[in-house]
């Protein structure tokens, strides 16, 4: 591939297959900038939750000041971006004025979603300067995603099936609900290009659709922004999935090199000296492999359960040939230990940060859990009669 | 004729007390068990006597009944009562002896009279020169009835006491002395060496016990009486008493508020007697509307899942056994911050009611609006120095609506400091508290509530709600309440006292006319 040659090119540069990454992106992938207009809880992360899968507190903490009401959030990172969305904030507030900010935005934005709770009808803060950037760039879809659904019919499920649908029955639609609906519509008119109902809860509030009517917010941003940003949209989990394949062949490369590192110091026949190197080794891998992922260093808990994790499996097998009176032999084992528990280490490290990079907050006990899970599947290559195969894969 | 036979009455229930009180000494005596019983009254009245010489005790007893201040007065009344507070403290320091003389009474009710009018018209040569003869005999005639009542209410007997038996109080310790002082030289015949045990015990414990519990007594009259006299003074000189006692008394009892906080007169007619009102605003859809059904116990507010209420509609809520009449009034949702009218007609209606409870939508995080009115409100009363504020009380509504939204199992108490047992009992609590510490910093209260969907699901209304106005202005109104109970039920004994109270009261008037 295109990025394996230029990170070999340009090996002074600290971390030059993240440049890659990212350059690669910007030549062949059109990036879908959302801007989310409406009031302080209206459902604006919602929607971003249900486009990018990221998590709530995520999402709040990967809003960037862009203004300074203005904020911007890129999915999965700035460095590789898929989905963008812009916020601003401060809708209805007494000192606000949106004016700044949506001029900076114009530019910026291919498409609007006006959040709205269905019957809130204090909406004329978000009327006035919709207005505005409607007639800023007239062409520009906007879409009225009307939230909070169920605060017209409390603790009952939404409508099933949902009548919202092309050929869904609209009978089923609460008479409340379907009211409220009509009179957001007359008082945005057309300033709109689309009005979703929508209802995007968490799953613990107990919902049999937690996510009703995303992917209806989803074909009409599909549908109503400009080809190539809709296809974007649509294909964002194949982006995603391409992603993940380029970084995955960038960390494969380091987790070889740093198993092979580990094998070597391991095969030196003093145990009290291999377990803290190898667990050294191991930790600068992890810290590569995070730089590859653009994400932060690891959570302390993690940083120090690691060499535990790797030295105690690398001490056990160390400790069962030493028991056998056969001393020079635990030299290979060890080495074949060291190698495997870093491969596995690394692997479980790759898929911790992939799970980062999507918005996830994987707990320290799911990343153990990846790394143990990655050693039972080394040893059962070690101990079968050609444990090679994972050194010699490629 | 009457006298003789409740004489006869007490004597025949006191006769068989004093005969066996009689034998019963004979038997002790007889017995050799005389000396030893004895003991029971220095050991019960000697702690009687030590506890009333402690501070806190006698403090408290010395302590003028707590007198009700009306809610209505302003900050400038607030602090003539200071006036008259330091006046009550000090009143410790006056010789029990001249508690008894009638004549102090009066002298003091001058004085404190002075200085409170001093204190509302401090640059008048002579303050009490605008004061009409009306007023002052309204006052006095108001002062004077408090303090019959409460001397109906507190000292048995009452209507026996005349100024010659008060006069005679200071005798009885002289009377007491001489009688045991017989007393002992009868025991002394019988058993010397224990009688002047007990000679000695009396010395030193007994009189001085009784001499405290008679002062209290007086300390405590004497500074109700001052506390009156100063109420009224107060009442008098900020011009509410021209109404006349009657008038007063019922618009005290009826609404406790005054004439000069009535509302607008386009919403209700100027004879109709005021009644207690609580207003209701907030943002659009809020749940105003619903809550005012909710208080009501009924629907009567329309509701409707659009804005409805545009106007300020009044709905009336009798209840004979606490409120009486209660007038709860919806106002149209204030939408945005430049929706003007809509907010001047929030905060003109807020300030004309007693209290306010502002519905707060807790799924909604737009709070600068309701920020907004609060300021307006507050403006509206620092350009009416004369009038005083009422409590706003914000109601958290739609606390069903909170995470998870599938969970409704009420009670939920965790806001209240109970430990949370479900994760909705907790959102309730968190959105409370953020209510409560981060927006409206300057709410007496933050209480949650649910008005809906149906009936059956209101909750925190009863629960919590209700309890908190009663608490906001039951105080006042049922000390009014109670007075007017007493009153029916008592006719009689209230003429009498009254009679007896009215001479002295016009002493005191004459008096204060002629300073």
């Amino acid at each position: 591939m295109a990025d394996e040659r230029s990170s070999t090119d340009a090996a002074s540069n600290p971390n030059p297959q993240l440049l890659s990454t990212q350059s690669l992106f910007e030549r062949n992938y059109p990036i879908p900038s959302l801007w989310l207009f409406g009031k302080a809880q209206s459902g604006k992360t919602s929607i971003v939750r249900y486009l990018t899968g990221a998590e709530h507190a995520v999402i709040g903490n990967g809003f960037q000041p862009e203004t300074e009401r203005t904020y911007r959030y890129t999915f999965p990172t700035e460095a590789m971006p898929v989905l963008r969305f812009f916020d601003t904030r401060g809708l209805g507030e007494a000192d606000y004025d949106p004016t700044v900010d949506t001029e900076s935005l114009q530019q910026k934005a291919n498409g609007i979603i006006v959040t709205v709770r269905v019957n809130d009808f204090a909406v004329q803060p978000v009327l006035e300067p919709l207005r505005r950037i409607r007639a800023a760039r007239p062409l520009r879809p906007i879409v009225l995603a009307l939230t909070w659904l169920h605060s017209l019919y409390p603790r009952a499920q939404h409508p099933s099936p949902d009548p919202f649908l092309k050929e869904g029955d609209h009978r089923l639609v609460p008479e409340a609900l379907s009211r409220c609906i009509q009179e957001q519509q007359k008082m945005f008119g057309n300033l709109v290009d689309r009005t979703i109902p929508i209802d995007l809860t968490k799953p613990e509030d107990g919902f049999n659709v937690p996510d009703f009517g995303g992917q209806r917010l989803k074909d009409a941003l599909i549908e109503l922004l400009p080809a190539a940003l809709g296809e974007a949209i649509r294909n964002t989990d194949d982006t995603l999935a391409r992603l993940r394949e380029d970084l995955e062949q960038l960390t494969s490369r380091k987790i070889r090199r740093y198993s092979r590192i580990s094998a070597g110091v391991g095969a030196i026949p003093l145990p009290l000296i291999d377990i803290p190197a190898v667990t050294g080794i191991q930790l600068q891998m992890v810290r590569r492999i995070a730089e590859i992922y653009d994400q932060p260093p690891l959570p302390a808990a993690l940083v120090t359960s690691l060499p535990m994790l790797g030295g105690r499996f690398l001490l056990r097998q160390g400790a069962k040939i030493l028991l056998k009176g056969l001393p020079f032999l635990s030299m290979p084992a060890n080495a074949a230990t060291a190698y495997l528990t870093t491969t596995a280490i690394g692997r479980a490290a790759n898929w911790y940060y992939w799970q980062r990079m999507l918005g996830r907050l994987p707990a320290s006990e799911e990343f153990r859990q990846m790394v143990e899970h990655q050693i039972q599947d080394a040893r059962n290559h070690w101990d079968r009669p050609t444990p090679q195969g994972q050194g010699e894969a490629s | 004729m009457k006298r003789a036979r409740s004489t006869f009455i007490l004597a025949l229930f006191i006769i068989p007390i004093v005969v066996l009180f009689a034998l019963g000494v004979f038997a002790l005596w007889e017995k050799g068990w005389l000396f030893w019983a004895w003991f029971i009254i220095p050991l019960c009245w000697g702690p009687a006597y030590l506890l009333a010489r402690r501070q806190a005790w006698s403090a408290g007893l010395r302590e003028a009944p707590r007198v009700h201040l009306p809610a209505y007065w302003t900050h400038q009344d607030d602090e003539a009562w200071k006036i008259v507070e330091k006046a009550v403290s000090t009143a410790t320091g006056i010789a029990p002896q001249s508690l008894l003389d009638p004549s102090h009474y009066l002298r003091a009710a001058e004085q404190l009279i002075m200085e409170v009018t001093r204190f509302y018209h401090p640059k008048a040569e002579d303050p009490l020169g605008p004061v009409t003869l009306p007023e002052l005999l309204t006052a006095a005639q108001l002062a004077m009835e408090d303090l019959a009542e409460l001397v109906n209410v507190y000292v048995p007997g009452s209507h026996h006491l005349s100024i010659a038996r008060w006069r005679m109080m200071s005798k009885f310790p002289r009377w007491y002395g001489i009688a045991s002082n017989l007393s002992y030289m009868a025991s002394a015949i019988f058993g010397p060496a224990a009688t002047a045990t007990r000679y000695a015990i009396a010395r030193l414990v007994l009189g001085p016990a009784l001499r405290v519990m008679q002062d209290n007594l007086m300390y405590w009259f004497y500074g109700a009486f001052l506390q009156r006299v100063g109420l009224y003074a107060i009442e008098l000189n900020s011009g509410r008493l021209k109404v006349g006692a009657r008038r007063w008394r019922q618009l005290i009892e009826s609404t406790e508020r005054t004439s000069n906080t009535s509302v607008p007169a386009a919403q209700s007619p100027a004879h109709e007697p005021e009644s207690l009102t609580i207003t209701i605003v907030g943002q659009v859809k809020a749940g105003k509307s619903s809550l005012a059904n909710a208080i009501l116990g009924r629907t009567e507010a329309a509701y409707d899942d659009l804005p409805t209420t545009q106007v300020v509609s009044r709905y009336e809520l009798i209840d004979e056994e606490w409120l009486g009449k209660l007038t709860i009034q919806d106002t149209p949702g204030y939408g945005s911050v430049d929706d003007a009218p809509t907010m001047a007609m929030a905060v003109e209606a807020s300030a004309h009611s007693d209290i306010v409870l502002l519905a707060a939508n807790v799924i909604d995080a737009a709070r600068e609006v309701d920020r907004v009115f609060w300021r307006r409100f507050d403006e509206w009363f620092t350009s009416r120095h004369h009038l005083r504020r009422p409590a706003v009380v914000v109601v958290a509504t739609h606390i069903d609506l909170l995470s998870p939204s599938m969970e409704w199992a009420p009670p939920y108490e965790a806001w209240r400091g109970a430990e949370p047992k479900s994760p909705k009992d907790e959102a309730i609590r968190s959105a409370t508290t953020n209510l409560a510490q981060q927006v409206f910093t300057d709410a007496v209260e933050v209480i949650p509530v649910c008005t809906g969907p149906t009936s059956n699901d209101v909750y925190g209304v009863e629960e919590w709600l209700v309890p908190a106005l009663l608490a906001r202005l039951g105080e006042a109104r049922a000390v009014l309440l109670l007075r007017a109970i007493h009153r029916e039920t008592k006719k009689d004994t209230w003429k009498r006292v009254w009679e007896q109270t009215r001479d002295a009261g016009t002493m005191l008037l004459r008096k204060s006319v002629g300073a």
